[in-house]
């Protein structure tokens, strides 16, 4: 039997270093930074060409080290999955404030459900338990495929347009999602300022059509929990005979002179 | 985030940075003081290669003395969202420093001023700049292949820290910043093994409680017996002692909220609900605490208690014949 191939060849790995230091591994390693940190105390004089020449050989011996626990990391494809952060660091900007969760996203976390990332070319056909192309060429199509009516709503009358009925139906669905977005940001915004400013705009536009109209809006159709309007006259004069009596009414007058004199002294 | 002031003008609104949960790279400002010599200019400019290209640079010009005037440097933060700094400057007291520091929502969290050690006059001079424990990486790369040397600017540095970094509240906390200042994001879980003999690390040791000598090294890999490589590690980057000249570290509090994770509340199950060893959700309904006495209930004959204190309350109107 010839066995100087295989004793060559396991001298050559002899001759290889091992990827064992002689220390013993005291490490301590967050691999998320790529950081080993060696606690036993080192003893360097004050030459620093000394000093280098000591630190080389000393991380030769530790970087061996954080290196072989690289390598023993898990593999995803070709990379290594780093472990989560240990070391506490602190952050640039203070963490944003949690989101309230909308409706959906508590369903699908309640149920499990995750967002489809990325989708495989081929699915797995239950009737034949073959892979077949998603789409394309070879893939296995729906019956009435070439009606290419929804696959939510394909149902219709008889004598009824299915490309009618299907595009109803889409309409339908569109403006419901929709109402459906609007009530998800109402909910959102519910107690934030974005909240209290839409109600103040809606009052204030609510009050502008209010003057639009002869009455002031005493006759419009009323909006629930809507506050009681104070004034509906389209023009105010002042009374005849004002009630604080002539003493009120020099008061007023004297208030408009002084603001007439100040502007005109300013000029 | 508020956008465009409404009375107008130059100077517009303060535009605020969107924190996100898991933060992306943080940048760093890097400028010497007025008062920065050759040597500090140098080593600034060797520290810097290590955060490029998520680095702002200034000139002299701009005069950066974080112990100073931190405002300069935290008016920069908030406009440009820089939270690292990094300046260099000369001084006879300390001779030639670099500060490293950090900001949290655009105010100084950490700071701290390193001295470039002196050499011993019986060490004789050092070159270029006799008397100082510095080796700059144009130094160390002028005898060196380009390829033993240069290193991608894509990859964060791994971190070698030998000696006592722990016992000594100075030095743990440059250690922290100093891996704070140089590493990547947490957004970066993976790690190619292709990229690491590309990857510079960071050496540093501490020499004494106030003294360490930090180097930048780069890892080659050869075969060896196992399935790991063999490393051969060899200078590819500056060399510098420091001593800690001065510090400021941030109070207990504010640094416990820098370093609040975020909450993903979508994880959470929600209150009272759990999952058992199995996986299943457990959950617990709310209830006052019921007292089986007290609780109405359908009372019969043995559950009953008596009204006074020896003698059985029977149901019925049947005489009591047991006695």
């Amino acid at each position: 039997m010839d066995v100087s191939k295989i004793l060559e060849a396991n001298k050559k790995k002899l001759a290889l270093p091992s990827p064992f230091p002689d220390k013993e591994d005291t490490l301590s390693y967050d691999l998320a930074i790529k950081a080993a940190s060696d606690n036993m105390p080192v003893s360097i004089g004050t030459n620093f060409v000394d000093s280098m020449k000591t630190i080389k050989v000393l991380t030769r011996d530790n970087l061996q080290l954080l290196t072989n626990h690289i390598f023993d990391l898990p593999k995803d494809g070709s990379v290594f999955i780093l472990p989560p952060r240990s070391e506490v660091l602190p952050r640039a900007l203070a963490p944003p404030k949690p989101k309230k969760p909308t409706k959906w996203e508590k369903f699908a976390q309640e149920k499990g459900i995750k967002k489809r990332t990325r989708m495989e070319r081929n699915v797995l056909d239950k009737s034949t338990g073959q892979f077949t192309p998603r789409f394309g060429m070879k893939a296995k199509r729906v019956e009435d495929d070439w009606l290419m009516v929804d696959k939510m709503n394909a149902k219709y009358e008889e004598g009824e347009d299915p490309f009618l009925v299907a595009k109803q139906g889409r309409k339908e669905r569109v403006a419901e999602n929709a109402k459906k977005a609007k009530q998800n940001t109402f909910r959102a915004e519910r107690g934030t300022p974005a909240a209290s400013k839409r109600k103040t705009d809606i009052m204030h536009s609510l009050s502008a059509a209010k003057l639009g109209t002869a009455s002031q809006g005493l006759f419009d159709a009323k909006i629930a929990n809507e506050p009681a309007q104070k004034s509906h006259k389209r023009r105010h004069f002042q009374e005849n005979f004002s009630k604080g009596g002539q003493s009120a009414e020099r008061d007023a007058q004297a208030k408009i002179l002084g603001k007439v004199l100040k502007r005109t002294a300013k000029k | 985030m508020a956008k465009g002031n409404p009375k107008g003008g130059k100077k517009g609104s303060k535009v605020a940075f969107e924190s996100e949960p898991i933060e992306g790279e943080k940048l760093a400002l890097v400028g010497a003081s007025s008062t920065a010599g050759a040597l500090a200019s140098e080593l600034l400019k060797d520290m810097a290669a290590l955060k490029t290209p998520h680095v702002h640079k200034l000139g002299k010009k701009a005069n950066l003395r974080p112990f100073e005037d931190i405002e300069v440097i935290q008016e920069i933060s908030r406009k440009k969202n820089i939270s690292l700094f990094m300046t260099a400057a000369t001084t006879k007291k300390r001779g030639h420093t670099i500060t490293l520091g950090r900001t949290f929502e655009h105010e100084a969290l950490d700071m701290v001023e390193l001295a470039v050690v002196k050499a011993p006059d019986s060490e004789g001079s050092y070159y270029p700049y006799p008397g100082f424990h510095y080796m700059s990486t144009d130094d160390v790369c002028a005898t060196k292949k380009d390829a033993d040397t240069a290193w991608d600017l894509s990859f964060k540095p791994f971190f070698i820290f030998q000696g006592d970094w722990t016992n000594h509240n100075d030095l743990a906390l440059t250690r922290n910043l100093l891996i704070d200042m140089f590493r990547g994001h947490d957004r970066q879980d993976q790690l190619d093994p292709t990229s690491i003999e590309h990857t510079p690390v960071v050496v540093c040791t501490a020499l004494d409680e106030d003294r360490f000598n930090i180097q930048v090294q780069k890892m080659a890999f050869t075969k060896s017996t196992g399935t790991q490589p063999f490393v051969k590690n060899n200078l590819a980057g500056f060399a510098v002692e420091f001593t800690i000249a001065r510090a400021q570290w941030a109070e207990p509090a504010k640094r416990k909220a820098a370093c609040k994770k975020a909450i993903n509340i979508i994880d959470k199950l929600g209150k009272n609900k759990s999952k058992d060893g199995l996986g299943q959700t457990v959950a617990r309904l709310y209830h006052v605490s019921q007292d089986v006495m007290e609780v109405n209930r359908r009372q019969f004959r043995g559950t009953k208690r008596s009204k006074v204190d020896g003698t059985e309350e029977r149901e019925g109107k049947r005489p009591h014949t047991d006695e």
